[in-house]
């Protein structure tokens, strides 16, 4: 009975990402060769949409080169973002739970940056800071910083009152109750946060590529560049190592939690 | 003898002017086990919490001599920490010594019943064991008052009755007084020396019945004829007071 229910629960975790797979690819193959002008009458490459078997054609020499180190600075900016929105973020949740008055003069602004179209602040950010590595960080911690606030912030105030009552009747300090209680008790919510951060933080770093060029171009600007010269095909395998970006940082944080809270906290998979 | 826990006129008006708390008084003595029963909303938690200093009544004083622990209703364990570190835990807090803490947790859970599951985590635990382990966390710090609010209500009948029995056992042996907020009258003649009855919002003391059965009760004291007949005239004072 037991074997059956696993094999069962296998089916249903394969079934479905395959199927939907197999649509999206043949929907993929369907656009490339029902595309008028997609393919060079001189050449036969494709111009527009290459399709998924012949994705790799170009991606050797000078091509993949550029990708790999485009690849190498998209993630260090996304993780150097990362990093400052986790310890901003955690430390803003931390502070926002101390009081009801910290938590309301400070959520009105970090809603204001959530919604901030960052096109809308492009030329002050070019002024104050240049079009630069520091400016694609900046667009980055914007862009994946909120979850880690309201998800420490949520963690924290979820902590049940009986256990807030028992450090208050041992007249624990504010750090004690947030080293020995709220963070460990908040900590899945944190890694939930951390998580949906993650593959924000890879928008955020292609985002700022296409604003701010100076520098070493990122992914975003290698995009912009084989756009500008008809090369689909390393454009998409741009966009597709952007994407495997996204979710190998999805998919390290999962595993992270995992092994952090894995073992009491039932919610956490990858 | 001096009472370890007395309170004097006390009375608690919530913010909103809802009176929680009537004009109170009680005396809980050294080894004595006071229950409180009474109607839902009649302050029972109110008053504990007044007890424990977690709450500032609005009026009247609350004498303590002693140290005290709260037992709460859920079981408020650590969900990261195992059996173990979370029977440390108010040690810890309290900052005794690491030798001195491993010392009194080893007896603890010896007296509990828990040695085989020392090493397991919240998750692993039935509800029984929870409230056993959390029991055990007030045990270690060794206090001269119990409050317990509503520990058992969550339990099934059986795991009810048996940590009943393991309760009075130990604390017969340690010799700390207990104030107890129950719902089950039969729970409540079972462990105390007293039962003191409340009344509806604004709830205040109105009855108190003495228990005449001694410090020593087995699981059968419940199934005798003056257990009975006990439970009957509490019940019977319960139910006047509700209509």
């Amino acid at each position: 009975m037991i074997y059956v229910r696993t094999i069962k629960k296998t089916m249903v975790s394969l079934v479905g990402p395959t199927a939907v797979f197999v649509a999206f690819i043949s929907a993929w193959y369907a656009v490339a060769y029902s595309l008028d002008n997609n393919f060079s009458p001189a050449s036969g490459k494709p111009m527009i949409v290459p399709p998924p078997h012949r994705l790799f054609e170009d991606f050797s020499g000078t091509v993949r080169d550029r990708i790999f180190t485009a690849l190498a600075i998209s993630t260090r900016t996304a993780l150097t973002g990362l990093a400052i929105s986790t310890v901003l973020g955690v430390f803003l949740g931390i502070l926002m739970a101390q009081a009801k008055w910290i938590e309301r003069s400070l959520w009105p602004h970090l809603i204001a940056l959530q919604v901030t179209p960052i096109i809308a602040i492009v030329p002050l950010m070019i002024r104050l800071i240049g079009a630069n590595f520091t400016a694609r960080v900046v667009v980055t911690v914007i862009i994946s910083i909120f979850p880690i606030v309201s998800n420490t912030l949520f963690g924290i105030q979820s902590v049940p009152q009986g256990l807030r009552d028992l450090f208050r009747l041992h007249n624990c300090t504010r750090f004690t109750v947030l080293v020995k209680l709220q963070l460990p008790y908040a900590s899945p919510a944190i890694f939930t946060g951390l998580r949906v951060s993650a593959g924000l933080a890879v928008i955020g770093a292609i985002v700022g590529d296409f604003f701010f060029t100076r520098g070493d171009p990122g992914l975003g600007q290698l995009i912009t560049f084989f756009f500008l010269n008809n090369l689909s095909g390393p454009m998409f395998i741009t966009a597709l190592f952007a994407t495997l970006l996204g979710l190998m940082l999805f998919l390290g944080f999962g595993l992270v939690n995992r092994v952090v809270v894995g073992r009491w906290h039932e919610t956490s998979t990858l | 003898m001096i009472p370890v826990l007395e309170f004097i006129d006390v009375s608690h008006q919530f913010p909103d002017s809802t009176l929680a708390l009537g004009s109170t008084n009680l005396q809980l003595n050294p080894g004595e086990f006071v229950s409180i029963v009474g109607p839902s909303g009649c302050g029972k938690s109110t008053l504990l919490r007044i007890a424990s200093g977690l709450l500032e009544p609005s009026s009247g004083s609350v004498i303590r001599n002693g140290s005290l622990q709260f037992v709460f209703q859920d079981s408020t364990l650590l969900p990261w920490r195992n059996v173990r570190k979370n029977i440390a835990l108010n040690l810890e807090l309290d900052d005794v010594d690491r030798h001195e803490i491993n010392r009194r947790v080893d007896n603890v859970l010896q007296l509990v019943s828990m040695q085989d599951s020392a090493e397991k985590i919240p998750r692993q635990l039935s509800g029984g064991m929870k409230m056993r382990t959390s029991l055990a966390r007030s045990l270690v710090c060794e206090p001269d008052i119990f409050l317990f609010d509503e520990p058992f209500s969550a339990l099934d009948e059986f795991s009810r009755e048996r940590l009943n029995s393991d309760l009075r056992a130990i604390l017969a042996r340690i010799n700390a007084a207990s104030l107890f907020i129950t719902h089950s009258i039969s729970e409540a003649v079972f462990l105390s020396d007293r039962v003191l009855v409340m009344s509806p919002r604004p709830g205040h003391i109105i009855e108190e019945f003495v228990i005449p059965f001694g410090s020593v009760r087995d699981d059968e004291l419940r199934y005798t004829p003056e257990f009975a007949l006990l439970t009957g005239r509490i019940a019977s004072t319960f139910r006047s007071i509700q209509r």
